[in-house]
Protein backbone atom coordinates (compact mmCIF):
# COMPACT_ATOMS: atom_id res chain seq x y z
CA UNK A 1 0.00 0.00 0.00
CA UNK A 2 1.39 3.45 -0.88
CA UNK A 3 2.00 6.16 1.81
CA UNK A 4 1.66 8.75 -1.57
CA UNK A 5 -2.23 9.46 -2.39
CA UNK A 6 -2.32 9.53 -6.43
CA UNK A 7 -5.35 11.85 -5.88
CA UNK A 8 -3.47 14.48 -4.26
CA UNK A 9 -2.77 16.27 -7.23
CA UNK A 10 -6.81 16.17 -8.03
CA UNK A 11 -7.36 17.20 -4.60
CA UNK A 12 -5.07 20.63 -4.85
CA UNK A 13 -6.74 24.15 -5.43
CA UNK A 14 -6.09 25.34 -9.29
CA UNK A 15 -3.46 27.57 -7.62
CA UNK A 16 -1.42 25.21 -6.76
CA UNK A 17 -1.83 23.33 -9.32
CA UNK A 18 -0.53 26.37 -11.62
CA UNK A 19 2.06 26.39 -9.25
CA UNK A 20 3.31 22.69 -9.42
CA UNK A 21 3.03 22.56 -12.89
CA UNK A 22 5.36 25.33 -13.15
CA UNK A 23 7.46 23.84 -10.80
CA UNK A 24 7.57 20.68 -12.84
CA UNK A 25 8.07 22.60 -16.12
CA UNK A 26 11.44 24.55 -14.56
CA UNK A 27 12.77 21.61 -13.38
CA UNK A 28 12.59 19.61 -16.95
CA UNK A 29 13.96 23.00 -18.62
CA UNK A 30 15.98 22.92 -16.05
CA UNK A 31 17.49 19.71 -16.21
CA UNK A 32 17.58 19.93 -20.58
CA UNK A 33 19.39 23.21 -20.09
CA UNK A 34 21.65 21.69 -17.96
CA UNK A 35 22.32 18.44 -20.20
CA UNK A 36 22.41 20.84 -23.46
CA UNK A 37 25.11 22.54 -21.30
CA UNK A 38 27.10 19.89 -20.61
CA UNK A 39 27.37 18.53 -23.52
CA UNK A 40 28.51 22.06 -25.25
CA UNK A 41 31.14 21.98 -22.13
CA UNK A 42 32.26 18.50 -22.90
CA UNK A 43 32.38 18.88 -26.68
CA UNK A 44 34.36 22.31 -26.05
CA UNK A 45 37.08 21.01 -23.70
CA UNK A 46 37.50 17.68 -26.10
CA UNK A 47 38.49 20.15 -28.74
CA UNK A 48 40.70 21.95 -26.71
CA UNK A 49 42.34 18.59 -25.19
CA UNK A 50 42.73 17.58 -28.45
CA UNK A 51 44.09 20.82 -29.45
CA UNK A 52 46.75 20.85 -26.37
CA UNK A 53 47.59 16.93 -27.59
CA UNK A 54 48.59 18.07 -30.71
CA UNK A 55 50.39 21.24 -29.21
CA UNK A 56 52.61 18.67 -27.15
CA UNK A 57 52.66 16.34 -29.91
CA UNK A 58 54.53 19.09 -32.42
CA UNK A 59 56.72 19.82 -29.15
CA UNK A 60 57.81 16.62 -28.79
CA UNK A 61 58.62 16.28 -32.67
CA UNK A 62 60.71 19.65 -32.15
CA UNK A 63 62.75 18.52 -29.00
CA UNK A 64 63.50 15.01 -31.24
CA UNK A 65 64.73 17.20 -34.20
CA UNK A 66 66.50 19.76 -31.85
CA UNK A 67 68.30 16.70 -30.33
CA UNK A 68 68.93 15.46 -33.79
CA UNK A 69 70.63 18.88 -34.91
CA UNK A 70 72.81 19.03 -31.44
CA UNK A 71 74.04 15.48 -32.87
CA UNK A 72 74.41 16.79 -35.95
CA UNK A 73 76.52 19.79 -34.41
CA UNK A 74 78.80 17.40 -32.86
CA UNK A 75 79.17 15.71 -36.54
CA UNK A 76 79.85 18.91 -38.23
CA UNK A 77 82.79 20.20 -35.26
CA UNK A 78 84.39 15.93 -35.90
CA UNK A 79 84.05 16.72 -40.19
CA UNK A 80 85.11 20.58 -39.82
CA UNK A 81 88.01 18.94 -37.47
CA UNK A 82 88.87 16.07 -40.09
CA UNK A 83 89.29 19.06 -42.91
CA UNK A 84 91.27 21.57 -40.82
CA UNK A 85 93.94 18.75 -40.06
CA UNK A 86 93.65 17.10 -44.10
CA UNK A 87 94.48 20.84 -45.26
CA UNK A 88 97.54 20.74 -42.40
CA UNK A 89 98.54 17.76 -44.02
CA UNK A 90 98.42 18.88 -47.53
CA UNK A 91 100.51 22.28 -46.45
CA UNK A 92 103.25 19.91 -44.94
CA UNK A 93 103.20 17.59 -48.11
CA UNK A 94 103.40 20.73 -50.16
CA UNK A 95 105.82 22.50 -48.02
CA UNK A 96 107.95 19.30 -48.60
CA UNK A 97 107.66 18.76 -52.17
CA UNK A 98 109.19 22.14 -52.48
CA UNK A 99 112.04 21.58 -50.38
CA UNK A 100 112.47 18.30 -52.27
CA UNK A 101 112.03 20.55 -55.21
CA UNK A 102 114.83 22.95 -54.37
CA UNK A 103 117.05 20.40 -53.40
CA UNK A 104 116.56 18.18 -57.03
CA UNK A 105 117.46 22.05 -58.56
CA UNK A 106 120.03 22.30 -56.96
CA UNK A 107 121.45 18.52 -57.14
CA UNK A 108 120.51 19.11 -61.34
CA UNK A 109 122.38 22.49 -61.08
CA UNK A 110 125.37 20.25 -59.58
CA UNK A 111 124.99 18.00 -62.39
CA UNK A 112 125.11 20.49 -64.96
CA UNK A 113 128.51 22.29 -63.66
CA UNK A 114 129.61 19.13 -63.29
CA UNK A 115 129.39 18.30 -66.89
CA UNK A 116 130.20 21.61 -68.16
CA UNK A 117 133.58 21.57 -65.92
CA UNK A 118 136.84 21.30 -67.24
CA UNK A 119 138.91 18.01 -66.89
CA UNK A 120 141.00 18.09 -64.38
CA UNK A 121 144.73 17.51 -64.80
CA UNK A 122 147.31 15.70 -63.09
CA UNK A 123 145.05 13.17 -61.68
CA UNK A 124 146.45 10.22 -59.79
CA UNK A 125 145.19 7.18 -58.98
CA UNK A 126 144.59 8.10 -55.47
CA UNK A 127 142.38 10.64 -56.57
CA UNK A 128 140.19 8.28 -58.61
CA UNK A 129 139.86 5.83 -55.80
CA UNK A 130 139.16 8.26 -53.59
CA UNK A 131 136.30 9.27 -55.86
CA UNK A 132 135.27 5.94 -56.51
CA UNK A 133 134.93 5.49 -52.46
CA UNK A 134 132.77 8.50 -52.84
CA UNK A 135 130.14 7.26 -55.06
CA UNK A 136 130.28 4.35 -53.00
CA UNK A 137 129.14 5.92 -50.59
CA UNK B 1 178.43 -0.20 -87.48
CA UNK B 2 179.54 0.07 -83.58
CA UNK B 3 178.05 3.21 -83.07
CA UNK B 4 174.36 1.86 -84.85
CA UNK B 5 174.08 -0.62 -82.72
CA UNK B 6 175.01 1.56 -79.95
CA UNK B 7 172.04 3.73 -80.80
CA UNK B 8 169.70 0.85 -81.26
CA UNK B 9 170.91 -0.41 -77.86
CA UNK B 10 170.08 3.40 -76.28
CA UNK B 11 166.69 3.45 -78.14
CA UNK B 12 165.52 -0.04 -76.80
CA UNK B 13 166.89 1.16 -73.54
CA UNK B 14 165.26 4.05 -73.26
CA UNK B 15 161.77 2.42 -74.54
CA UNK B 16 162.48 -0.20 -71.53
CA UNK B 17 162.64 2.78 -68.90
CA UNK B 18 159.54 4.43 -70.16
CA UNK B 19 157.57 1.26 -70.20
CA UNK B 20 159.07 0.19 -66.65
CA UNK B 21 156.90 3.15 -65.30
CA UNK B 22 154.10 0.92 -65.39
CA UNK B 23 154.18 -2.59 -65.92
CA UNK B 24 150.94 -4.76 -66.35
CA UNK B 25 150.03 -7.37 -63.74
CA UNK B 26 147.22 -9.09 -63.14
CA UNK B 27 145.13 -7.50 -61.14
CA UNK B 28 146.45 -3.74 -62.34
CA UNK B 29 145.76 -2.00 -65.49
CA UNK B 30 147.76 1.06 -66.70
CA UNK B 31 145.95 3.73 -68.09
CA UNK B 32 147.06 7.09 -69.52
CA UNK B 33 147.19 10.24 -67.75
CA UNK B 34 144.85 11.36 -70.53
CA UNK B 35 142.29 9.06 -69.69
CA UNK B 36 143.14 9.09 -65.98
CA UNK B 37 141.19 12.53 -66.00
CA UNK B 38 138.30 11.67 -68.26
CA UNK B 39 137.77 8.89 -65.64
CA UNK B 40 138.00 12.00 -62.95
CA UNK B 41 135.64 14.18 -64.90
CA UNK B 42 133.04 11.00 -65.48
CA UNK B 43 133.40 10.29 -62.15
CA UNK B 44 132.11 13.71 -60.59
CA UNK B 45 129.14 13.87 -63.18
CA UNK B 46 128.54 10.23 -62.33
CA UNK B 47 128.35 10.95 -58.68
CA UNK B 48 126.18 14.06 -59.38
CA UNK B 49 124.34 12.37 -61.37
CA UNK B 50 123.35 9.58 -58.89
CA UNK B 51 122.39 12.64 -56.36
CA UNK B 52 120.33 14.21 -59.02
CA UNK B 53 118.21 10.53 -59.28
CA UNK B 54 118.18 10.44 -55.67
CA UNK B 55 116.71 14.25 -55.65
CA UNK B 56 114.45 13.45 -58.34
CA UNK B 57 112.85 10.20 -56.48
CA UNK B 58 112.68 12.62 -53.46
CA UNK B 59 110.61 14.78 -55.09
CA UNK B 60 108.39 12.18 -56.72
CA UNK B 61 108.35 10.52 -53.25
CA UNK B 62 106.80 14.10 -52.05
CA UNK B 63 105.15 14.60 -54.65
CA UNK B 64 103.17 11.66 -54.35
CA UNK B 65 102.59 12.33 -50.66
CA UNK B 66 101.26 15.52 -51.83
CA UNK B 67 98.40 13.85 -54.10
CA UNK B 68 97.37 11.75 -51.26
CA UNK B 69 97.36 14.61 -49.02
CA UNK B 70 95.02 16.36 -51.47
CA UNK B 71 92.86 13.13 -52.14
CA UNK B 72 92.38 13.14 -48.39
CA UNK B 73 91.16 16.57 -48.43
CA UNK B 74 88.83 16.33 -50.90
CA UNK B 75 87.40 13.18 -49.81
CA UNK B 76 86.99 15.10 -45.52
CA UNK B 77 86.39 18.11 -47.40
CA UNK B 78 83.06 16.44 -49.52
CA UNK B 79 81.92 14.41 -46.28
CA UNK B 80 82.07 17.83 -44.15
CA UNK B 81 79.97 19.36 -47.06
CA UNK B 82 77.58 16.20 -46.92
CA UNK B 83 77.08 16.81 -42.91
CA UNK B 84 76.82 20.14 -43.27
CA UNK B 85 74.03 19.62 -45.77
CA UNK B 86 72.39 17.14 -43.56
CA UNK B 87 73.00 19.79 -40.74
CA UNK B 88 70.85 22.52 -42.50
CA UNK B 89 68.17 19.84 -44.30
CA UNK B 90 67.57 18.86 -40.14
CA UNK B 91 67.67 22.54 -39.05
CA UNK B 92 65.40 23.73 -41.45
CA UNK B 93 63.04 20.65 -40.63
CA UNK B 94 63.05 22.10 -36.94
CA UNK B 95 62.28 25.49 -38.22
CA UNK B 96 59.00 23.83 -40.01
CA UNK B 97 58.08 21.56 -37.01
CA UNK B 98 58.62 25.09 -34.96
CA UNK B 99 56.45 26.43 -37.52
CA UNK B 100 53.57 23.48 -37.37
CA UNK B 101 53.83 23.97 -33.54
CA UNK B 102 53.45 27.57 -33.48
CA UNK B 103 50.40 27.04 -35.74
CA UNK B 104 48.68 24.24 -32.98
CA UNK B 105 49.50 26.82 -29.94
CA UNK B 106 47.47 29.92 -31.55
CA UNK B 107 44.95 27.45 -32.54
CA UNK B 108 44.82 25.83 -29.02
CA UNK B 109 44.94 29.48 -28.14
CA UNK B 110 42.40 30.79 -29.83
CA UNK B 111 40.17 27.97 -28.61
CA UNK B 112 40.65 28.78 -25.13
CA UNK B 113 39.86 32.50 -25.90
CA UNK B 114 36.95 31.18 -27.71
CA UNK B 115 35.91 29.37 -24.28
CA UNK B 116 36.83 32.00 -22.15
CA UNK B 117 35.05 34.90 -23.99
CA UNK B 118 32.05 32.59 -24.74
CA UNK B 119 28.69 34.11 -23.58
CA UNK B 120 26.82 32.74 -20.87
CA UNK B 121 24.93 29.33 -22.04
CA UNK B 122 21.17 28.93 -21.44
CA UNK B 123 21.81 26.84 -18.47
CA UNK B 124 23.99 30.12 -17.04
CA UNK B 125 21.23 32.31 -18.10
CA UNK B 126 18.28 30.10 -16.34
CA UNK B 127 20.44 29.50 -13.12
CA UNK B 128 21.36 33.12 -12.53
CA UNK B 129 17.30 33.71 -13.43
CA UNK B 130 16.24 31.22 -10.99
CA UNK B 131 18.63 32.82 -7.96
CA UNK B 132 17.59 36.24 -9.00
CA UNK B 133 13.99 34.99 -8.51
CA UNK B 134 14.80 33.23 -4.99
CA UNK B 135 16.14 36.50 -4.10
CA UNK B 136 13.07 37.95 -4.72
CA UNK B 137 11.08 35.29 -3.20
CA UNK B 138 12.98 35.31 0.02
CA UNK B 139 12.79 39.06 0.02
CA UNK B 140 9.07 39.25 -0.32
CA UNK B 141 8.57 36.37 2.27
CA UNK B 142 10.90 38.12 4.47
CA UNK B 143 9.05 41.20 4.33
CA UNK B 144 5.40 39.47 4.97
CA UNK B 145 6.85 37.92 8.27
CA UNK B 146 8.34 41.25 9.54
CA UNK B 147 5.07 43.03 8.56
Amino acid sequence: MSMIDPNIFERQSPAIKVGILCVAFLVLLGFVLFVVDQCDSKIAHSKIDKARANVNAALEQVNAAKATVANDRVDEAVALDHVKSAANDVITASNATDDAKAQANAALANYNAAVAAKQPTGTTAEDLQRKLDALDQ
Amino acid sequence: MKVLISIAILLLASSAIVRGQCTASVGFVCITQTQSNRIAKDLDELKAARDLIVKLKAVDAATDVERMAWKNYQGFTEAAIAVLQKGIADREAVIALQQKALELYATLVDRLTAEINKPKTAWQKFITTLRDIALLAGGIAIGRAGL
